[in-house]
């Protein structure tokens, strides 16, 4: 085989290489989701529908404890008790796993970066309290994002949608007959989290503008996948007085 | 000059015998509050278990009932909020918690916990309160008997535990399990009936 053969050789299979990724490139890039259609667009300047929106977030500083009944991944179930305390307005909140028996799991408060003041195995991991953050955060408070659309879904639903800086995007969505739920899709439009929040009594009047579900559930999907249901068992309005500190 | 010396001793004699004092007293009492244990079988209580933690504006509350048989049996039974029951029979310790199935045994490693909070417990009842491998006990003032840690790596997790007994002998009015100053969780018994017949598979079956 001459030099230039062989030059010519490496080339192709240089080429032949470089077509490949771009083709496995092309390839995840197309087999990204489809976001559900949003029906009709709400192009007024304040959209009626997000008012509708911000009904499941919670707008003032609350107590709220919940008996957690998790299925993880290895299909292992666990109860715990879980008692949250949340600052809206400052977006910090205050997290405590508890065994029913009374004994603290984790004890951790997201202010911005999230800070872990007790654990004990196996609850004793940064990545585990991150997580469990990042599901508080998704379930009460307002996505952090901006709103890209709003408008109603195929069933009428009333649905705002947020894209958040990372590409992540929440759609909030509000049926007519009550209860609400929100979808977390990845940048890719794949589906990260849901939650579906159910109102067990019907809700005459909305305590202090806020609007405390009685049970919800939490289902992240995908192979690690896993299932939190929380059943309300108390909350408490928190006011500067009983409001203990801010982390 | 000598009025000084002599207040001086006085003073030492008194440190002195003061702290020789509430352990011959503790050593004479917790063996009394052991024979008075003696003569109890079985135990049937109600439970409040209030969680106090700083953060909290209102303690975590729960209820239940708790069942006790000579020598290693116990039914810790919580009836809300959450209902969930911790069996213990002879040893082998059991938990069902209440699911959308029905009372679903759970083999996760809260069991284990659970396991050595039990055996604890039995301890307790039966007026051992110096047996437990795991914790030192000093018995104070008001019947009341402070449990500490022996192993560094445990007192992490509980700070110390103290038993409250009632002037009743063989009653406990309450006890505390402190984790830190600001995180205690304190159980209050009423209603407790002593040496009443307990049929055994309660402490085996739900």
């Amino acid at each position: 085989m001459k030099k230039t053969d062989c030059f010519q050789s490496q080339i192709d299979f240089f080429l032949m290489w470089k077509l490949s990724i771009l083709l496995i490139i092309l390839g995840i890039s197309t087999s990204c989701a489809r976001l559900p259609d949003i029906y009709p667009p709400d192009s007024s300047p304040v959209p009626k529908v997000k008012l509708k929106c911000d009904q499941p977030f919670l707008k003032n500083k609350w107590q709220l404890v919940h008996s957690i009944k998790a299925v993880l991944p290895n299909d292992q179930k666990e109860v715990m008790i879980g008692t949250i305390i949340l600052a809206p307005e400052k977006k910090i909140i205050h997290c405590v796993i508890t065994s029913i028996e009374g004994i603290v799991l984790l004890e951790t408060v997201y202010n911005k970066n999230v800070t872990i003041n007790r654990a004990i195995p196996p609850f004793d991991s940064a990545d585990i309290a991150a997580g469990l953050m990042n599901d508080v955060r998704l379930i009460f408070l307002k996505p952090e994002g901006s709103l890209i659309e709003s408008g109603l879904t195929a069933n009428g639903s009333n649905i705002c949608r947020y894209k958040k800086d990372d590409g992540m995007i929440e759609d909030v969505i509000v049926p007519q007959e009550g209860g609400w739920e929100i979808n977390q899709y990845d940048s890719c439009f794949g589906l990260n989290r849901t939650v579906k929040a159910e109102f067990l009594t019907k809700h005459e009047s909305v305590e202090m503008n806020d609007n405390i579900p009685e049970r919800l559930e939490l289902t992240a999907h995908g192979f690690l996948g896993y299932k939190l249901s929380f059943d309300l068992i108390e909350s408490v309005r928190l006011t500067t007085r009983n409001y203990q500190r801010e982390p | 000059m000598r009025r000084k010396q002599r207040f001086t001793f006085l003073f030492f004699a008194f440190i002195m015998f003061s702290g020789l004092l509430p352990v011959a007293w503790a050593n004479d009492d917790m063996e009394k509050l052991k024979k008075e244990a003696e003569g109890i079988i079985s135990v049937r209580a109600e439970f409040i278990q209030r969680k106090h933690m700083k953060i909290l504006a209102r303690p975590l509350v729960s209820r239940g009932i708790v069942l006790f048989k000579r020598p290693k049996s116990v039914r810790w039974e919580y009836l809300e909020p959450v209902k969930s029951i911790l069996l213990m029979d002879k040893g082998r310790v059991r938990r069902f918690i209440e699911s959308d199935e029905g009372m679903v045994e759970d083999t996760g490693a809260g069991v284990q916990i659970m396991q050595f909070v039990l055996q604890e417990i039995t301890f307790w009842l039966s007026g051992n309160f110096d047996q437990s491998p795991n914790f030192s006990s000093t018995l104070l003032a008001g019947r009341t008997i402070v449990l500490q840690p022996k192993e560094e790596s445990f007192s992490n997790v509980i700070e110390r535990i103290e038993l409250k007994l009632s002037d009743i002998p063989g009653v406990m009015d309450r006890v505390t399990i402190f984790e830190n100053k600001d995180t205690y969780t304190e159980y209050t018994f009423s209603n407790t009936k002593l040496n009443i017949a307990i049929d055994d598979s309660l402490f085996r079956n739900m």
